[in-house]
């Protein structure tokens, strides 16, 4: 019962980890450089989200689609502003316009909002089910509902979509997309949009369990980080696979060993996945 | 080219001169240094003692002082980082404070300690020292301290658990040094008064989520949850212990008392208990000249950590007072070890060689959060 209570948990929080760790995998892809905002933009659909939803008592829906625009245009402005002079140069500088980003919004975030941790009322107030004596809290359902509808719609437009084949072509080879007429740089403009969109809605579904604002970005980029590298950064179903996988391990050594150590065993884990299979835990080598 | 440096001379010089001139004046004050975290992680409760402090001040100031000399506050903030915290201590040193009211977090105050006791400065911590090896156990001759012993905090919680019969209890504790050294007077003083600790766990700052933690406390059949950190974790144990369901007692050490955990708990925050210096709604007559004057300048009750500034200020000014105005920082170092009966906003501070926080057990009340609101037990 315990085990299947800790798995419940840690798939709800892997859930989170995966949709930070998708963003991670978007940028990655598109411009081969680690996204140093990626926590701050996931904070700041937190406190984007409370103040409509607190604030303003706009209904769920409504908050979801508000904060999402704004998240995606503000990954818009981010990307002009900080990624786009610099996108040619090399990877360095992207990263660098990154960290500055990642400074700026949480400063920002800091000056609006407070340093503190802002709290946000469950989307349901109900009492959580009971099944086979394993609590499952509404919210859990609904990280977990959400989690599967992004990756999915992601996945259906990645698939089907002109615009999303061409972001996968302009992701596999950049000079053989700009070949065919696809530009670049306004593939790395779209993207960036996208992983705002993503990080917000990551943003909200965990605020009402992690509270929003605060110190957490920081946290939440690094296990995102963690996750992505532990699945394979290059695929968005191995990326998935890692948050979900990080999320389980964690509950399982906190639950076992101890909750002080749980950062420590995951990242050694990484350090030794790292060594044994670089590419990811969940990348199948490809046909050479 | 001579005349310009000609001008810039005679500006140097007076510039020297009036520098000189403030000297003199401010050496007729009691100049005093103030180093919290007042920005950063730990601002909720830096920043509340120095508002807390001020408050003291500038009603001691506005009434005249002692005999006509005023207080000077020199106010840095070390953002609750040590090394800032070494780096502006030393700078108000050389300002020549005759004490140093610090506090945010325990490693700011920690990392202080060695400075004032070298430039021989009383220093007057708002957070606890939180002792954890036997070394830390000694008591530093310049550091005293408005907030309790956690020591003194542990056996209160232990007290009361045993006055309602619990018999089996789980300790959750941040890894931070507060956390680890209350954690571990709590262990100690349950075992003195029979309390079997089933579990024993740590939890870091940035966990969300502690079912993990908890399920083995349920498993062991803790009939209470000892909590010892600070906001804001212990809300979302609170809220992790509601939605698993168990009906357990919840208990946590000073630390938690704010009205934050109120608002980031919400209805998980009923019936929580935990202890808390001040009184709220039945305050002693010492908290409610605070409560008052809080009141009147911001408007809203203060937190626990404005109290606790407020009693450094408070504890000085009264050491300042007995030494007849004396400006000698030993002087006043020894008057604050010779402090008694003084009445505080966190209780009658009873000083000692032996004891420099001079709070006993009496001083805390064990409250219980009823419909939102705090409700002493006792």
């Amino acid at each position: 019962m315990d085990i299947a209570q800790l798995i419940v948990n840690g798939i709800t929080m892997g859930c989170i980890y995966a949709l930070v760790a998708l963003g991670f995998h978007l940028i990655y892809n598109a411009t081969g450089a680690i996204n140093f905002a990626q926590g701050e933009q996931v904070m700041l659909g937190g406190v984007l989200s409370v103040t409509l939803m607190v604030m303003l008592r706009l209904p769920l829906p409504l908050v979801f689609l508000l904060t999402i625009i704004f998240a995606g245009l503000m990954g818009l402005v981010y990307e002009r502003i900080a990624i786009h002079p610099v996108l040619h140069i090399s990877e360095l500088m992207i990263i660098m316009g990154s960290i500055a980003a990642s400074i700026i919004l949480r400063n920002g975030i800091f000056i609006i909002w407070g340093d503190e941790e802002i709290p946000f009322p469950p989307f349901s107030q109900r009492p959580p089910f009971e099944i086979f004596g394993v609590s499952i809290f509404p919210q859990s359902l609904w990280i977990i509902g959400v989690t599967l509808i992004t990756v999915s719609l992601l996945w259906i437009f990645f698939r089907f979509t002109l615009m999303g084949k061409a972001i996968q072509a302009c992701a596999n080879n950049h000079i053989g997309a700009r070949l065919v007429g696809i530009s670049p740089s306004k593939i790395v403009a779209y993207i960036f949009v996208f992983a705002g969109g993503l990080s917000a809605i990551a943003g909200i579904i965990m605020s009402p369990i992690t509270f929003a604002g605060g110190p957490l970005g920081t946290i939440f980029a690094v296990k995102g980080f963690t996750a992505s590298i532990l699945g394979g950064i290059s695929s968005s179903a191995a990326v998935v696979f890692g948050g979900i996988l990080l999320g389980i391990l964690e509950f399982f050594i906190a639950s076992y060993i101890s909750s002080g150590y749980r950062d420590v065993i995951a990242l050694a884990i990484l350090i030794v996945i790292l060594t044994l299979k670089p590419e990811g835990l969940f990348i199948l080598k490809r046909k050479s | 080219m001579k005349k310009i440096i000609t001008i810039i001379g005679i500006c140097t010089g007076c510039l020297l001169i009036l520098q000189l001139i403030m000297a003199t004046v401010t050496y007729a004050q009691f100049k005093v240094g103030v180093l919290m975290a007042a920005t950063g992680v730990y601002a909720p409760l830096g920043g509340a003692s120095k508002a807390g402090a001020l408050l003291y001040i500038d009603r001691f100031n506005e009434k005249g002082g002692f005999k006509g000399e005023k207080i000077d506050v020199i106010f840095e903030d070390y953002e609750g980082d040590p090394a800032k915290a070494i780096t502006l201590g030393k700078k108000l040193i050389d300002e020549k404070v005759i004490a140093i009211l610090c506090g945010g977090n325990t490693v700011g105050t920690l990392a202080v300690r060695p400075l004032t006791e070298q430039a021989k400065i009383p220093q007057i911590n708002v957070s606890p020292r939180s002792p954890v090896t036997a070394e830390d156990l000694v008591v530093s001759k310049f550091s005293f301290q408005t907030v309790h012993e956690n020591e003194v905090d542990a056996q209160k919680i232990g007290d009361y658990l045993k006055s309602v019969g619990v018999k089996k209890a789980a300790i959750l504790y941040d890894s931070n040094q507060y956390g680890t050294s209350g954690a571990m007077f709590q262990y100690d003083y349950s075992k003195k008064i029979g309390i079997e600790i089933v579990v024993r766990e740590k939890y870091q700052k940035g966990d969300r989520d502690l079912t993990p933690l908890l399920m083995p406390a349920r498993k062991a059949g803790a009939e209470a949850v000892i909590v010892w950190g600070t906001l804001p974790t212990p809300a979302i144990i609170a809220k992790n212990i509601k939605d698993m369901g168990w009906k357990v007692l919840m208990i946590g050490s000073v630390g938690m008392g704010s009205p934050k955990m109120v608002e980031l708990a919400g209805d998980a925050a009923e019936g929580v208990l935990f202890t808390s210096a001040l009184r709220y709604g039945n305050p002693l007559p010492g908290e409610k000249i605070l409560i008052n004057a809080h009141q009147a300048k911001y408007g809203k009750p203060p937190s626990y950590f404005t109290a606790l500034g407020w009693d450094a200020a408070l504890l000085l000014v009264e050491a300042i007072k007995s030494t007849g105005g004396s400006k000698d920082p030993l002087k006043i170092r020894d008057a604050l070890e010779n402090i008694k009966g003084v009445e505080g906003a966190c209780g009658i501070y009873n000083m000692s060689p032996a004891d420099h926080a001079g709070l006993s057990k009496d001083s805390l009340h064990i409250i219980q959060i009823k419909g939102g609101k705090w409700v002493p037990l006792d």
